[in-house]
């Protein structure tokens, strides 16, 4: 009896104790920015205790009308004297390595540099703003995410010689593109002799041996947009039935990189939507892999990964300093990577006489739920029954 | 009158002193702080979860998110349920089966090469789960799979598809049966074989030693491993996602994976899944509790003479030799010789004269070389370690209440330690940021956070374990340590924990090994300078790296035999022993 009395004042002491660093609450959180129910759109403009525009300001005061080395040299005297930088990037380890030692080199600035995927990197930066934590100064991610963050308020407005070169369609007003990723589709030169010609072709001929990607709706998005229905005339119903039929027969594979290592290894013939710089890897170390003998499947989409500076910015000058890095010098190191540099200064990437196409951002941002909802349709009839089989 | 009655009261007053007194013992105070701490670790990341499901945007209570989960839409609910019911069913079978048969011969029985199938038992479990599947679509996909090349003189092309539901379940099983092996190792453990001797003496064979014997002995064990399993089943991704979906098999956590990987990130549809998902384990958690203590049934460690001995096999032992080996070759050689092979090419192709000869070790030079792997290798060896660690040992003390104590409630406590089992890493994830970016704690961007982030996932696998042990020893033994005159801290520490000890090292064991896997909170929560292992693997794979990403595994489960050889070594030093 008494061993039990004892456990329950040990049990009151828990009690006490836990209540006393218990987690944020209702009641604790109800005049806070955001609740964890509602979703981050419903948020209100994040971070807005944080804003600290006036400090990048001040360093656009500071370099207004300098260009070239007074503007460089200017910046990174101002930039010693704040406390490194802070970036968020969805930008591989291996590809930013080379970014981050030549920065390192330049300015004798090591940033940290925090790497996950564009929707983490998203994530994280939304949470933290929530509770206007500054954790990064800049991000790096893809075209739809940095949409988002735009959308939400959190970056702020970029204003720099530096998108001089950057293609126009790739320069907005808080964020500018970087790279490119473009996305090609693929096949296997072991088992396909005569490669076909023509998207059509390459949804109708390959059945059963055709791979797509779960999460490709804003490529499905944009190849319907301006290719299928501008270009062919084809409603989006029919569009939609086309891809259905196609993915019906087909392997639908979660992961861009998944599709191209099962594409090497002859698991299928096809697929529709590959890194291009992945398959040029691929070709460089030999591998039995093809996407522009004897011609590409136009068009190919591309998708532009960019940088902004944060609203919450801590270290204004070495932002600035570290994005104007990535919009000029970094280009040509982007370019040896088999990535596409957004400068039109720099050659590398695919041909322009391939005719990529740009991932239209703001509209798939506005119509996000609609070909979101159409590419979870078409991909869930893979496995089944080809209609008409 | 009034005198006696102002005597008495001061006498009351007195004595209530010296009883309190008596309560503030060290015993108290540990079974205090080890509550506090469970609670507090399973309510952060479920309150999160209940808020972020129930509450609407004006504040007020709300099932919309419900609602929109369940709502008949593009996808088929009843297939969705039907298909996440066979896929956890069949893994949780083949686990288990897998699991006990091979814990039963090591730990029972006179099998030979036992600490070899020890080691092996849990190399699927070190393989990353990304690459053991892929590692089974390199050997039984229809088109290039090694098995098919095999077999397809006598069967035909394409006799074996991983990409079904026979193929998803296998895949699951095999990776999970190590941890139904580990526990049900422990339940064997702890299990006096003289009952098991009484009846062979009495004539009975084997098979019937093993049904009527053996088998309802370690009960509470098994009921263990299948509730997990099966909770396990249900929550698993990689499997369904990388074999299920191209053979159109949507499952729900495929569907949970589809809510928190749009925009607006639908946290309140995830937490509608995963709390029908905690539904179903509470049902479990409660009727597991109440098949388990039945009275003193399981309880084999008495205060008798008690000596884990080892059966004859007799005719048997070939037999079980023989499926043992055949195991290891499908379930551990196949897939590590995958891996192996692959570690050692620029690309995956199939095997042939010509790639064989073209092998090379620059993968591996690749991954010594690389930035972050050895920093993050030493982060997730403290992690590790540090998280199983203080997991089995709070688990200890949390089991020990359940099951040893009658205290009202205990149920609600064994249930909340289970409970974070139920909650996706992402959200867990998200709700750690929430709670530790507001908190006037300073864990956020250090190792710290990650630290909680794993106590919190580990902590129903540490529960399972130790109260698993719990169950099988009678309470007598701690009854004589305190008649003898000692402490609960001292019959605690030196009677009740070298008796749990199978059970700990069990549990510790698969701690240290899931948690340098452990991703989808671990991304989140990261800082530069804290990355974990799990994390570069991550980014090996995203960068397409397969052939490098094969050399990180075989290098992990080089490390990770070692360490738990060595771990399992001292552990049985502390135990009982043969």
């Amino acid at each position: 009896m008494g061993g039990h009395v004892r456990i329950w004042i040990g049990l009151s002491a828990a009690v006490l104790l836990a209540s006393a660093c218990s987690p944020p609450t209702a009641e604790d959180e109800a005049g806070d920015a955001a609740s964890p129910g509602a979703t981050d759109s419903e948020a209100e403009p994040a971070g807005a205790g944080l804003d600290n525009s006036a400090a990048l300001d001040e360093v656009y005061a500071a370099v207004e009308g300098m260009t070239g080395e007074e503007r460089t040299s200017t910046l990174a005297a101002l930039a010693a004297e704040e406390d490194g930088l802070n970036v968020y990037s969805s930008t591989n380890l291996d590809d930013a390595a080379p970014l981050l030692d030549a920065f390192e080199d330049a300015y004798d600035i090591e940033p940290n540099y925090y790497r996950a995927s564009s929707s983490d990197v998203l994530r994280r930066i939304l949470q933290e703003a929530d509770a206007n934590f500054p954790g990064n100064d800049v991000v790096l991610a893809n075209g739809p995410e940095m949409a988002v963050l735009d959308g939400e308020g959190l970056l702020l407005p970029l204003n720099t010689p530096a998108t001089d070169d950057i293609i126009e369609a790739g320069v907005f007003d808080t964020w500018a593109s970087v790279y490119m990723n473009t996305f090609t589709a693929a096949w296997n030169t072991d088992t396909v002799t005569d490669p076909p010609a023509t998207w059509e072709d390459v949804l109708t001929n390959f059945d059963g041996n055709l791979a797509m990607e779960l999460g490709d709706w804003d490529w499905f998005a944009t190849l319907t947009n301006n290719y299928f229905t501008a270009e062919l005339g084809m409603t989006e119903d029919e569009v939609v039935e086309m891809f259905k039929q196609a993915a019906a027969g087909s392997r639908v594979v979660d992961g861009h990189t998944l599709m191209a290592e099962l594409l090497v290894a002859g698991e299928f013939d096809m697929g529709t939507s590959f890194y291009h710089h992945r398959i040029a890897e691929f070709i460089s170390e030999g591998a039995p892999v093809g996407w522009d003998e004897p011609q590409p499947i136009r068009p190919l989409i591309i998708r532009p990964n960019g940088t902004g500076i944060m609203q919450g910015v801590q270290n204004p000058a070495t932002a600035l300093l570290w994005t104007e890095f990535l919009l000029t010098d970094a280009q040509a190191i982007l370019a040896a990577e088999f990535r596409g540099p957004a400068s039109t200064a720099v050659e590398g990437g695919v041909p322009p006489e391939y005719e990529p196409i740009l991932v239209d951002l703001e509209a798939i941002t506005a119509e996000r739920d609609k070909w979101e909802g159409l590419w979870t349709e078409i991909v869930e009839q893979s496995g089944s029954e080809v209609v008409g089989d | 009158m009034a005198d006696t009655r102002g005597a008495t009261a001061r006498l009351v007053r007195i004595a209530g002193r010296v009883r309190w007194r008596r309560l503030l013992t060290p015993e108290a105070l540990i079974i205090g702080v080890a509550v506090a701490i469970v609670c507090y670790l399973a309510l952060v990341p479920l309150l999160y979860l209940l808020w972020g499901t129930f509450v609407g945007e004006g504040g007020g209570l709300t099932f919309a998110h419900f609602q929109d989960a369940y709502a008949p839409g593009t996808y088929n609910m009843t297939t969705l349920v039907v298909n996440s019911a066979i896929f956890a069913l069949g893994s949780t079978v083949l686990s288990v089966v897998v699991g006990t048969a091979l814990a039963y011969l090591t730990v029972r029985t006179d099998v030979p090469f036992k600490r070899l199938v020890f080691a092996a038992s849990l190399v699927p479990l070190i393989i990353p789960g990304i690459l053991h599947t892929i590692a089974w679509i390199f050997l039984a996909s229809p088109r290039i799979g090694i098995f098919n090349h095999m077999v397809e003189p006598i069967l035909g092309p394409g006799f074996f598809n991983i990409f079904s539901m026979g193929g998803m379940i296998v895949v699951d099983g095999l990776h999970a049966a190590p941890l139904a092996f580990l526990l049900m190792y422990a339940a064997f453990k702890s299990m006096d074989p003289a009952l098991e001797e009484s009846a062979l003496m009495s004539g009975a064979r084997l098979p019937t030693v093993l049904r009527r014997i053996t088998l309802p002995l370690v009960r509470p064990g098994l009921y263990a491993a299948i509730l997990i399993m099966a909770v396990k089943a249900l929550e698993a991704f990689e499997v369904p996602a990388l074999l299920g979906i191209p053979a159109g098999i949507w499952v729900f956590t495929s569907r949970i994976w589809q809510v928190l990987s749009g925009f607006p990130i639908e946290y309140g549809q995830a937490g509608a899944y995963s709390l029908t998902l905690l539904a179903i384990t509470t049902a479990g958690v409660f009727f597991q509790a109440r098949l388990s203590r039945r009275g003193k049934s399981f309880q084999t460690i008495t205060g008798k003479g008690y000596r884990p001995r080892a059966m004859p096999l007799g005719r048997w032992r070939w037999p079980a030799t023989a499926a043992v080996c055949f195991y290891f070759f499908v379930a551990v050689i196949m897939p590590i010789g995958v891996l192996l092979y692959t570690s050692t090419q620029p690309f995956y192709t199939v095997p042939s004269a010509d790639t064989l000869s073209n092998m090379t070790l620059d993968n591996y030079r690749y991954i010594v070389d690389h930035p972050q792997a050895v920093r993050a290798g030493r982060n997730s060896l403290i992690l590790g370690i540090g998280s199983a660690t203080a997991v089995m040992f709070g688990m200890a003390i949390i089991s020990w209440i359940v099951v040893r104590t009658r205290l009202p409630g205990r149920w609600l406590l064994d249930n909340l330690a289970f409970l974070p089992l139920v909650v996706p890493g992402l959200v867990m994830g998200v709700a750690l940021l929430f709670v530790y970016l507001r908190a006037p704690v300073p864990i956020y961007g250090t190792l710290w956070i990650l630290f909680i982030a794993y106590l919190t996932r580990y902590m129903p696998y540490g529960m399972r374990y130790a109260s698993t042990s719990m169950y099988q020893i009678a309470g007598d033994l701690e009854e004589s340590a305190q008649v003898s005159g000692a402490s609960w801290w001292q019959q605690f520490r030196r009677v009740t924990l070298p008796l749990l000890m199978p059970g700990l090292v069990a549990g510790w064991i698969y701690i240290v090994i899931v948690s340098v896997r452990e991703l989808s909170s671990s991304i989140l929560l990261y800082s530069p300078g804290n990355e974990v292992l799990s994390v570069v693997i991550w980014e090996q794979w995203e960068n397409g790296q397969t052939t490098e990403l094969a050399a990180l595994g075989m290098i992990m489960i080089v490390l990770l035999v070692v360490l738990v050889t060595v771990g399992a070594r001292l552990g049985a030093r502390v135990g009982v022993r043969d």
